[in-house]
């Protein structure tokens, strides 16, 4: 400390100091001060929202998330092992099933496009027969100009308001 | 945000300028939404944001070091009719002299020269009438360090104070 007290006489009494130190409470801010305070407050937390990086707001995100459990990191982790061995027991205790060759063979059918359009289908089996005998496409000459055939055919020519 | 006079008071009567209290005062209040999650209910509320009051603003003036302004004309004119003011008038004839700009130049200079811990005591002891109890939850110290380091900042000011001491002849009515 720069100054040191000096030790002259008279001395301010213990009362009289105090009394000297409440005058400041007499310092007061400009008037209006309290009603724009909280403004500020919200423009100061916007600022260094924009401030800090993504992943410190993300964390602290996750960490308000799990506030209201107030659980504690041991027990979580705790936890957590937990799982995860379970996780693993399961794994050991049901062995994975042997790909045989044969089933290798349909996969590599069923990865076919052609076949697997002649195998896959949401048709019950007699639609599937009506589908295979179908016409072919016929392949359309380039050169050609193009024809716009309508199949289909109206049920009826009768105006709706008719009956 | 009931609470920001009496924050303003504590950071105020630390630093002693008003642009810096503002700026403080923010950070306290932005401080204490981010920390909301953390606060348990242990202590009453009105404590801990005390705590973080103090702490920002003791931090904040060990980092500003001896750099300070004051801001001065701030004094509020209830003072004339402060019965305390008017009893010190009556008692001391240096404090009756003294214009009231004058007075408070030399209080906040005292108060400056007190380190950052000890102006935290003696502001929240003496100007904002706290108990030591409370003053000790707030800085998380002993009643004991709280009372150790009044006696030490008082005896200081005292000395720094002396000029308005009543002069021998009054100091019987004091």
């Amino acid at each position: 400390m720069e100054n040191q007290p000096l030790n002259q006489s008279p001395m301010l009494s213990e009362s009289q100091l105090q009394a000297l130190l409440r005058l400041k409470r007499h310092e007061q801010p400009p008037a209006g001060y309290y009603e724009n305070l909280l403004n500020r407050v919200h423009r100061r937390q916007r600022e260094e929202m924009l401030r800090r990086p993504a992943w410190q707001i993300a964390l602290e995100r996750i960490r308000a998330f799990f506030a209201p459990l107030n659980m504690d990191w041991r027990q979580a982790g705790a936890m957590a092992a937990i799982l995860v061995a379970g996780i693993f027991a399961i794994r050991v205790a049901i062995p994975e099933r042997v790909v045989d060759s044969a089933q290798v063979a349909s996969i590599g059918e069923v990865g076919n496009p052609q076949s697997s359009a002649r195998n896959i289908t949401l048709q019950p089996a007699g639609a599937q027969r009506v589908a295979d005998q179908q016409p072919q496409r016929i392949q359309r000459d380039p050169s050609a100009p193009v024809r716009f055939i309508i199949d289909t055919q109206p049920v009826s020519y009768e105006r709706t308001q008719s009956f | 945000m009931k609470h920001s006079p009496r924050l303003y008071a504590l950071v105020y009567n630390m630093t002693a300028n008003h642009d810096d209290t503002d700026d403080l005062l923010q950070d306290i209040w932005a401080k204490v939404y981010r920390s909301i999650g953390g606060f348990r209910g242990q202590s009453q509320f009105y404590t801990w944001v005390h705590s973080i009051a103090a702490n920002t603003t003791i931090n904040f003036l060990k980092k500003r070091g001896r750099r300070w302004t004051m801001s001065l004309d701030d004094l509020d004119n209830g003072i004339l009719q402060d019965k305390e003011f008017t009893e010190l008038q009556a008692a001391s004839t240096p404090v009756r002299d003294a214009d009231l700009g004058e007075l408070q130049k030399k209080i906040n200079e005292a108060i400056q020269q007190l380190t950052p811990d000890h102006r935290a005591v003696v502001t929240m002891f003496d100007i904002q009438g706290m108990p030591h109890a409370d003053i000790a939850k707030i800085l998380r110290i002993s009643e004991g360090t709280v009372r150790s380091r009044l006696f030490y900042a008082h005896k200081q000011l005292q000395a720094w104070l002396s000029e308005f001491a009543p002069i021998a002849s009054n100091s019987n009515h004091a």
